[in-house]
């Protein structure tokens, strides 16, 4: 048996498909809130509230995801075996118990004790999380540029907790307060930048290659990108004790990750073979977009819209797109692996359905756009308008990973291969 | 017409290549659709006497669906008159790239 593909430590399904099904939900529970108050974008993005709604986009959402789709990745980039596959149920309720409590903390107006509680827990399932990662890592027969990225990521959204933690900690006792000063711009920079961009940068290289058949890209961008970051956050943490205004070369560096971030995107579907993009990968390339229009708002000193540009916009479809393609091709695994030979069966595309895809990015996208406009152009017909869409894009998503995991699939005939004679003995 | 080179040693074969290379036809790679001899992830097949022993890759490193494929070629070879041992070799040396899909697979997928 090769490492990494089956045997005594192979990933059963539940594991990572109970954190993608919760990190769904959570995005689709995220904005059906703001739909129900959608005037919380008219005040200011410091409200409890507010912080409620971005903590289940980052904790509940992506997090739950990122993580849940790590264990499956992982294994696959490090060519060997998860050392622990069912850490993963102690790593999901660490995390779903931390995300409850801060969000709950900040809904109930600031309770401290619940945010410190809850970012404790959370802390742990990260720190369990990459502890499983690190040791897998010492048993892996191949590492490269994107086994490096995903792998700091990780990292990276141990110590984005951390900084919350000590930020709510700073909030509770004056003295650590002015010892540490205001670090929520370097605990938003290290979440949204070094941890979500880079897992999103580091499996996206792999993903977009793997399912486009583009096997030409050089791994220099995702390397040089991946060194920008350490150093735009070196560079933030100097500033953090120095006061020097370090803050805008490491801006610069961010920056210049993104464009690599972008360079790369190109550079795979350039040297792509399968020339139509498939509507779930249309969504995960939407993404891209709102890096580029927060990039714009950043440089325009708008920097609420540019967080949420990248926030509800950049995370969230490039998300949601792998999503819908790592979700279908574990659910087949499940499902469908061992009748292969024995019976029709689907193939991994008649698992989606195309329309369920367009809607949950079309919805995303919209509402994120509209979000961000209304951030820079506060109405509330911005704001219900930009939630409402936002909800139908998160709902249509939940819905299509219940359709991916449980639904009846069609057996379609497969593609006649029979004419093609292709082979020269 | 580009075609891809199958490695072939055949050594007082009971089964013939063609037969056994019509039946890996029938292995398919679920996320592409396209069979493993079009795709090109066949690189050499050694029939000795009634033995046979396919060298093969899959299309990315470390791919879960390792067990799955290799369970669906035994299968079917399994069924060709003439095969008795069978033995999958799966390697990453040289690693699959898409200039080994067949000219025939390549329009297929090319829109797919």
């Amino acid at each position: 048996m090769i490492p990494g593909l089956g045997g005594r430590n192979s990933l059963p399904f539940a594991i990572p498909a109970r954190f993608l099904l919760t990190g769904a939900l959570a995005f689709c529970l995220a904005w059906s809130a703001l739909l129900f108050n959608p005037n919380l974008l008219l005040g200011s993005v410091r409200e409890p509230a507010v912080l409620a709604l971005v903590h289940t986009l980052t904790l509940g959402f992506a997090t739950m995801i990122l993580v849940g789709a790590m264990h499956q990745l992982v294994p696959v980039l490090l060519i060997t075996n998860l050392h622990a596959p069912r850490w993963g149920n102690v790593t999901y309720g660490f995390l779903l118990a931390g995300a409850l409590c801060v969000i709950f903390g900040f809904l109930a107006g600031y309770q401290l004790w619940l945010i410190l509680l809850g970012g404790g827990l959370e802390l742990l399932g990260l720190l369990l999380f990459n502890l499983n990662l690190y040791l897998t890592n010492k048993t892996a027969t191949q590492k490269g540029a994107v086994s490096h990225a995903v792998l700091a990521a990780a990292g990276y959204l141990s110590f984005t907790v951390l900084l919350g933690l000590l930020n709510a900690a700073a909030r509770a006792s004056p003295a650590l307060g002015r010892l540490l000063g205001d670090i929520t711009p370097l605990h938003l920079s290290v979440g949204l930048f070094a941890a979500f961009m880079l897992a999103i940068a580091g499996a996206g290289h792999k993903l977009l290659g793997m399912f486009t058949l583009s096997h030409h890209a050089k791994a220099w961008p995702l390397t040089a990108l991946i060194y920008l970051i350490h150093a735009a956050v070196a560079l933030l943490l100097l500033d953090a004790l120095l006061h020097a205004g370090l803050w805008r070369a490491a801006g610069i560096f961010f920056a210049a990750a993104g464009g690599l971030y972008s360079y790369d995107t190109y550079a795979l579907l350039k040297g792509r073979m399968r020339r139509r993009l498939e509507t779930p990968l249309r969504g995960y390339l939407g993404g891209s977009l709102f890096l580029l229009l927060s990039l714009c708002l950043a440089l325009a000193g708008a920097w609420s819209a540019a967080v949420f540009s990248v926030l509800a916009g950049f995370i969230p479809l490039a998300i949601a797109g792998m999503l819908v393609k790592v979700g279908s091709f574990l659910a087949w695994q499940h499902r469908y692996a061992a009748q292969v030979g024995k019976t029709a069966i689907p193939m991994v595309r008649d698992m989606t359905v195309v329309q369920l895809s367009a809607l949950s990015q079309w919805g995303i996208g919209l509402g994120a756009f509209t979000i961000t406009c209304c951030l820079l152009w506060p109405s509330q017909f911005l704001a219900t308008l930009g939630s409402a869409l936002a909800t139908l894009g998160a709902w249509s998503l939940l819905l299509h990973l219940l359709w991916i995991s449980f639904g009846k699939h069609p057996a379609k005939p497969k593609a006649p291969s029979a004419h093609l004679k292709g082979h020269t003995p | 017409m580009m075609q891809t080179a199958i490695d072939i040693t055949e050594m007082n074969a009971s089964a013939s290549a063609e037969a056994i290379i019509e039946a890996l036809k029938a292995v398919y790679d679920p996320e592409l659709g396209v069979d493993i001899i079009n795709l090109g992830l066949v690189y050499g097949l050694t029939i000795v006497g009634e033995n046979v022993q396919l060298l093969m890759t899959l299309t990315t490193p470390g791919c879960p669906l390792h067990a799955t494929i290799e369970q669906d070629v035994l299968r079917n070879l399994e069924k060709v008159p003439g095969v008795g041992w069978i033995d999958v070799q799966i390697v990453w040396d040289p690693p699959w790239t898409p200039e080994r899909i067949t000219e025939e697979a390549k329009k297929q997928l090319y829109w797919l």
